[in-house]
């Protein structure tokens, strides 16, 4: 039965492709809208909170200081370099050249690694050191719970993202190694980038409501 | 896929002729089951909303009807079109071809916008009625603040001098303004026949207002119709509403024990079928109100009365409120407030912890503990500090540590008073017998004294020609007097016929507070001057 | 024992024709969007059962005042949550999941779906998604909020019991299913159409599919982002306050993504029904769809519409009075299109050739009560009466009329529509027919009494009501009784003439059919179409009179 599907599905079979793009194309994007909808949910949330007369929101600079901020703004930086090297893994691909192709593709992935771990020295130094009210019911100082709540579900589940996007782009990267990926699957690799392209353009944006406005 | 068979008609199940008797037979099954609904739709009252016990309660019953009547008629024309279409074009010959249509412009774009017109008619009437029936109008006569809590009803009366009251209670033909809040979860005051419904938020107010009818009075019910509302009422033997429901108690017995609490009237409320309703002494009419909104486990079970007095009958009652002496009674107030978790007999039902045994209630050292729990709350379980005074809160954290076998001592009014002010509470305000903080009223004061400041000056001195508060004798001298001069207002030489009545429209909370600002600051001191103060006085001047 | 079957429902392996075992395999791990589709209504009719006897148990507690045959309030208080939950998310959403999975790729000439793989994956999300949602029930740890779980009702502090944290992840999975549906379908439909078929040629059923799917996808991930919000909240008492005022939260701020995914929701479980009734009418009345374009931008205009509208489930909770004006204007628009879709389907009755079998029997019965639970929206719209009956049994009314009115009934249309092509057998039409009528009667039965009780005052979900409402809802009790009995005749009928039916023809309906499900043999084969159809577009004159005549019997195969 799998053979049968698969002689099916290898060449675009009667009527496929009626756009002139590749169903995975199509697919993807459709499943970034709904990403973008989920997004748009806790953004949206994140806004009702923020801005609600007596939210008594802290000032992002004042809550993160001034190195936290920074920090985070390189971090921003190396996520648009990954973002820019998986444009060049595309290029050098629709070029026919794989080798170049895989060292754009490891740069991307570091980049990607790079992000998570900054990110996740950001949490552990917020979460021990300057927001201790987390863990401690008797901490008397004034605070405020939903700037640190927010903070944590809109940053956590973006950087789910970016690591669901590390490991897609690693099995990419297998894939051109043992040769299954080759030039001729450039779609496989735009997919790809589609989605990175998303997580970095999610990212600016909770960066900015986040960290900076 | 184009290999046409034009024998393919022949290939068709049974061609067999439909006999009329048949279409006949659907018809009249079809028609029977469509005219139920139209029918019901069209009976007189049946459709008619319960809401129609006060003025904007009427209006909106007047617009459902309205609303009502329209949708009667697009359904009967849709049944219609549909009834006649089945009986006209059903197949008569197997090989029938008709004629086809995709479409008719000039109908399509016709009934697009007569479905419009209609919406937007039916959406301007609207919002005529949401303007009169939800805008709070200016001359509000009273405000009464609903506080829901899991799962009860307390009703707190500002102008009655903080007065706590588990009813609504509230005089006839008055705009009463509600302030409705929630301590914990959502939950939604419902008066259905008097048109009031909003949400409790916690941490919010949601206002709503209503005039309601009395005990007497004829009630019209729409542009046809004139009800008179019979006086059902007898006003010593007043069956008690809430009586109705002892059934599901007496048939609750079979469960099992832990459930036999949920079952019949709110639990604190149980009342014997045919008991006589404790408002049966005033001359009122009761109206049942409720929750409308999912709060957990009570929700079925958290009514109220709603009681409109005539306002003579309303001033005995916050009388008979203010000077009533409560006996406290423990066990009654446990069963009223915690016996819904904690069981009847302390044992703890489903995830609530059970009071038999526990630490907090048997040893003697954790006594300040179980106070303050009674009082704050913990967890999903409500405070009670802002409900029940001193002496019944001592009452009510005595009866579980002597009850079921507990041994924990009993504690009294004081400690309960110490543990109030350790935690920064203010004094519980028992109705208008307990005096309201002097601070309090200064701070009121002062926000009313901002209207009279243009005149009087921020300082109590203003121009010449204009009687300075600050030491003036009237000021200093009987309350009354001066409170008859704000009430009625004063000619002056200057401005004869220019009375100035500001504060008769005022509550008496607010002129208490007026009156306490004005004697005590601007370098008087003449001392504070109570609400029930001015109460009597204003008693005395009428 | 041999395994016999005729086109797709044959084994495709030497092994699975002797070996029931294998041959079950084979279905269960099948990538044809067609037995998939079956699978679907398959989980779809179990689980409507389940939903079906929550409801009977809700009904028989409130047949008479007091507690009777539910002596625990905390279980009852369970029950409507648990039935909204399997009727919405376990039933109706998958079962049109079904349907489409079915229809919609042969309808556009292709294959398959554009997704084979994905599409098992999101059928397999399903049972255990169920099995977590339903959880509390097998570990006595139910919640008591309902299907919308208002916080702060729905937070730790007052629903403390794992039953509700099951609750809350298995809808996110459903929600990831069905959006790994909705993808799969967009897919499909937009890029394997056949030749010929253009956008404003495919068959209605697939329009309403298409923009279900937008709704899905643009919707269930607002429901998703706020579970999860609630979850954090659950999960961490004391840190995360989304919700909950006491740490700066909003409880409203929850109602307004809950809503924004729920209203929606609802369009989501009618449009396909809407779709299947364009199918069957035309079928039945042996006349092209009237006004075709208007009932594609329709059902466009309902599904951007029905984003504009979410706070008319909240004009109690103090919105401001001019927002809710608007959401009042917009609510009432709603309307529009769906009277333009009721008047057209009344317009391609008009002048044709009727026939009443059992489909076309639950068309017309959708149409007659689905004006119905339409018109109590209307009414339900103006601010001033909704505040009025909201929370009532007027709301249950009206949402039970467009749901079992709509939803269920055009869904029995459907599969009665096409059972023949399915398994290649018809139904038993007498049994079809008494199931239609006691469905039909039943429903008014059970729901009608309900508006009465609405205006009257009754709020929903009571545990136990004032005796005044004995009658009313004892007629309602045994109204729902007997519909719920009605369904065992249908799914007895199902499972009998699947075995016992007499064979179907490739155009079951007298040859009437006309898209390509019923171009093909029944039922379908493996792969659907042998070589690459193509579809001769219908030229749709409107307005005007041609004198052409019905002659759509392109019934290429006899079976």
């Amino acid at each position: 039965m799998a053979a049968q599907n698969a002689s099916v599905m290898a060449g675009p079979g009667p009527g496929e492709e009626s756009l002139g793009v590749t169903n995975g194309k199509i697919g993807m994007w459709t499943f970034l809208v709904m990403d973008a909808m989920t997004f748009a949910g806790l953004l949206a949330g994140y806004a009702r909170l923020r801005w609600t007369p007596g939210s008594d929101w802290p000032f992002p600079i004042e809550a993160f200081g001034v190195v936290g901020i920074q920090l985070t703004a390189f971090n921003t930086f190396v996520l648009i370099c990954s973002s820019v090297a998986m444009v060049h893994v595309l290029a050098y691909q629709m070029r026919g050249n794989m080798k170049a192709a895989q060292g754009w593709m490891i740069a991307t992935i570091v980049g990607g690694l790079i992000f998570l771990s900054i990110q996740g020295f950001e949490w552990t130094h917020l979460i021990l050191d300057k927001w201790p009210f987390l863990f401690d019911s008797g901490y008397e100082a004034k605070y405020n719970l939903n700037f640190a709540a927010t903070f944590f579900i809109l940053t956590g589940f973006h950087g789910m993202h970016v690591a669901i996007g590390v490991i897609y782009n690693t099995i990419i990267l297998m894939g051109m190694r043992s040769g299954k990926v080759t030039e001729e699957h450039t779609s496989t690799v735009e997919i790809a980038g589609l989605y990175w392209h998303f997580v970095d353009l999610i990212w600016i944006l909770v960066f900015t409501f986040v960290y900076l406005i | 896929m184009r290999d046409f068979d034009p024998e393919a008609t022949t290939t068709m199940r049974s061609p067999v002729k439909q006999p009329s008797l048949k279409g006949a037979g659907v018809l009249l099954a079809i028609v029977t089951v469509l005219l139920f609904p139209a029918v019901a739709f069209a009976i007189p009252g049946s459709g008619e909303f319960v809401s129609v016990f006060s003025e904007s309660g009427r209006e909106i019953t007047h617009l459902y009807n309205i609303i009502a009547k329209i949708c009667l008629v697009i359904l009967v024309i849709v049944e219609g079109v549909l009834i006649f279409a089945i009986l006209k074009f059903r197949r008569r010959d197997d090989d029938e071809r008709p004629v086809q249509n995709h479409g008719n412009l000039r109908l399509e774009f016709g009934w697009t916008m007569g479905a419009l017109l209609i919406q937007v008619y039916i959406g301007i009437l609207t919002i005529d009625v949401m303007y009169s029936t939800e805008v709070i109008p200016d001359d509000v006569d009273m405000t009464v603040e609903a506080v829901a809590r899991t799962w009860d009803w307390h009703f707190v009366y500002p102008d009655q001098g903080g007065l706590v009251h588990e009813d609504l209670v509230v005089p006839a033909h008055k705009t009463v303004k509600l302030e409705v809040t929630s301590q914990d979860v959502i939950h939604a005051i419902f008066i259905p026949e008097l048109g009031v419904k909003i949400d409790a938020v916690p941490g919010r107010y949601n206002y709503w207002w209503f005039r309601a009818d009395g005990p007497l009075g004829q009630v019209r019910v729409n542009d046809f119709a004139t009800v008179s509302r019979p006086e059902r009422i007898l006003p010593q033997t007043r069956p008690d509403f809430l009586s109705r429901r002892g059934d599901a108690t007496a048939r609750a017995v079979t469960g099992l024990e832990q459930q036999v609490t949920f079952l019949g009237a709110s639990p604190g409320r149980r009342v014997e079928p045919g008991a006589v309703s404790p408002y049966a002494g005033y001359n009122a009419k009761e109206y049942q109100g409720l929750c409308a909104e999912l709060c957990g486990l009570g929700h079925w079970d958290m009514y109220f009365r709603a009681v409109v007095m005539t306002p003579s009958s309303f001033e005995r009652w916050v009388h008979d409120m203010q000077t009533a002496v409560t006996e406290v009674d423990g066990e009654q107030a446990y069963l009223a407030e915690c016996a819904t978790c904690h069981g009847d007999a302390g044992q703890g039902i489903a995830e609530n912890p059970s009071l038999v045994g526990s630490n907090i209630v048997n040893n003697p050292d954790h006594k300040e503990e179980h106070i303050e729990i009674v009082l704050m709350g913990r967890g999903a379980m409500p405070g009670f500090a802002a409900t029940y005074n001193d002496a019944a809160v001592a009452a009510m954290v005595n009866h579980e540590r002597v009850s079921w076998g507990n041994s924990g001592g009993e504690i009294d009014e004081d400690d309960v008073a110490a543990l109030r002010e350790s935690l920064g509470l203010s004094p519980f305000p028992a109705g208008g017998a307990e005096p309201v903080d002097t601070d309090d009223l200064l701070f009121q004061g002062e926000r009313l004294y901002a209207a009279c400041s243009s005149c009087h000056g921020a300082d109590g001195v203003g121009p010449d020609f204009i009687p300075a508060i600050a030491g003036s004798e009237l000021v200093l001298g009987d309350p009354a007097d001066l409170a008859q001069v704000l009430i009625e207002g004063r000619d002056l030489d200057q401005w004869p016929g220019e009375k100035r009545p500001v504060a008769r429209s005022m509550t008496d909370l607010q002129l208490a507070s007026l009156l306490t600002y004005l004697r005590l600051s601007f370098g008087n001191d003449a001392g504070a001057v109570q609400p029930f103060e001015v109460e009597e006085i204003r008693r005395d001047l009428n | 024992m041999e395994i016999q079957g005729k086109g797709y429902l044959s084994p495709l392996t030497e092994e699975a024709k002797t070996s029931l075992w294998v041959y079950l395999k084979e279905w269960l791990c099948s990538t044809d969007a067609k037995r998939i589709g079956v699978l679907y209504l398959a989980f779809a009719t179990f689980m409507g059962l389940v939903g079906g006897i929550l409801s009977i148990l809700i009904r028989a507690q409130l047949a008479a005042p007091g507690p009777s045959v539910i002596q625990d309030a905390s279980f009852y208080n369970a029950l409507p949550g648990f039935h909204a939950t399997a009727m919405i998310f376990f039933f109706i959403i998958p079962a049109f999941t079904g349907a489409a999975n079915f229809i919609v790729p042969i309808q556009i000439g292709a294959p398959d779906m554009a997704f084979p793989k994905l599409n098992l994956a999101a059928f397999w999300i399903l049972p255990p998604s169920a099995l977590v949602t339903f959880a509390g029930f097998f570990f006595n740890s139910l919640p008591e909020f309902g299907w919308t779980a208002y916080p702060p009702l729905s937070t730790h502090a007052y629903s403390p019991i794992w039953g509700a944290d099951f609750w809350v992840m298995g809808l996110i999975l459903v929600g990831v299913s069905s959006t790994m549906a909705a993808v799969n379908f967009l897919a499909t439909v937009f890029n394997m159409r056949c030749k010929g078929m253009k956008f404003f040629q495919l068959p209605l059923f697939t329009w309403s599919v298409v923009v279900t799917s937008f709704l899905i996808l643009a919707a269930t991930p607002v429901l998703t982002s706020a579970l999860l919000m609630l979850t954090f909240e659950r999960l961490f008492p004391g840190v995360f306050f989304f919700f909950n005022p006491e740490g700066g939260g909003d409880p409203i701020l929850y109602q307004h993504l809950f809503w924004f995914y729920s209203h929606p929701a609802v369009y989501i479980m009618i449009l396909p029904g809407f779709g299947i009734i364009s199918e069957v009418i035309p079928t039945f009345s042996r006349k092209h769809i009237f006004g075709y374009p208007l009932m594609a931008w329709s059902m466009i205009a309902i599904a951007v519409l029905g984003f504009l509208v979410w706070a008319h489930h909240m004009y109690t909770t103090g919105i401001a009075l001019e927002v809710r004006v608007g959401f009042m204007f917009l609510t009432m628009l709603i309307a529009v299109p769906t009277g333009v879709k009721i008047f057209s389907w009344l317009g391609t009755m008009w002048g044709g050739s009727l026939r009443f079998d059992t489909p076309m029997l639950f068309a017309i019965g959708f149409i007659a009560m689905f004006t119905i639970g339409g018109l109590s929206g209307v009414v339900l719209a103006s601010v001033s009466v909704d505040i009025q009956l909201h929370d009532t049994y007027y709301v249950v009314a009206h949402i039970h009329y467009v749901l079992v009115a709509g939803s269920m009934m055009t869904l029995f249309a459907g599969i009665y529509y096409w059972y023949p092509k399915i398994t290649g057998k018809m139904y038993n039409e007498f049994w079809g027919k008494v199931h239609f009528w006691l469905t039909a009667i039943f429903i008014n039965v059970t729901f009608f009494v309900q508006h009465w009780l609405g205006v009257q005052g009754m709020p929903r979900r009571y545990y136990d009501y004032d005796p005044d409402f004995a009658l009313a809802n004892m007629i309602s009790s045994v109204g729902s009784f007997a519909l719920f009995a009605a369904q065992l005749i249908f799914v007895w009928n199902l499972i009998h003439s699947w075995k016992h039916g007499e064979d179907a023809k490739a155009n079951s309906w007298y040859g009437d059919g006309f898209h390509f499900e019923w171009r093909m043999p029944s039922p379908p084969d493996h792969h659907n179409f042998h070589e690459p159809p193509e579809w001769e577009p219908i030229i749709r004159h409107h307005g005007g009179t041609h004198a052409e005549l019905w002659e759509r019997d392109v019934d290429g195969y006899h079976g």
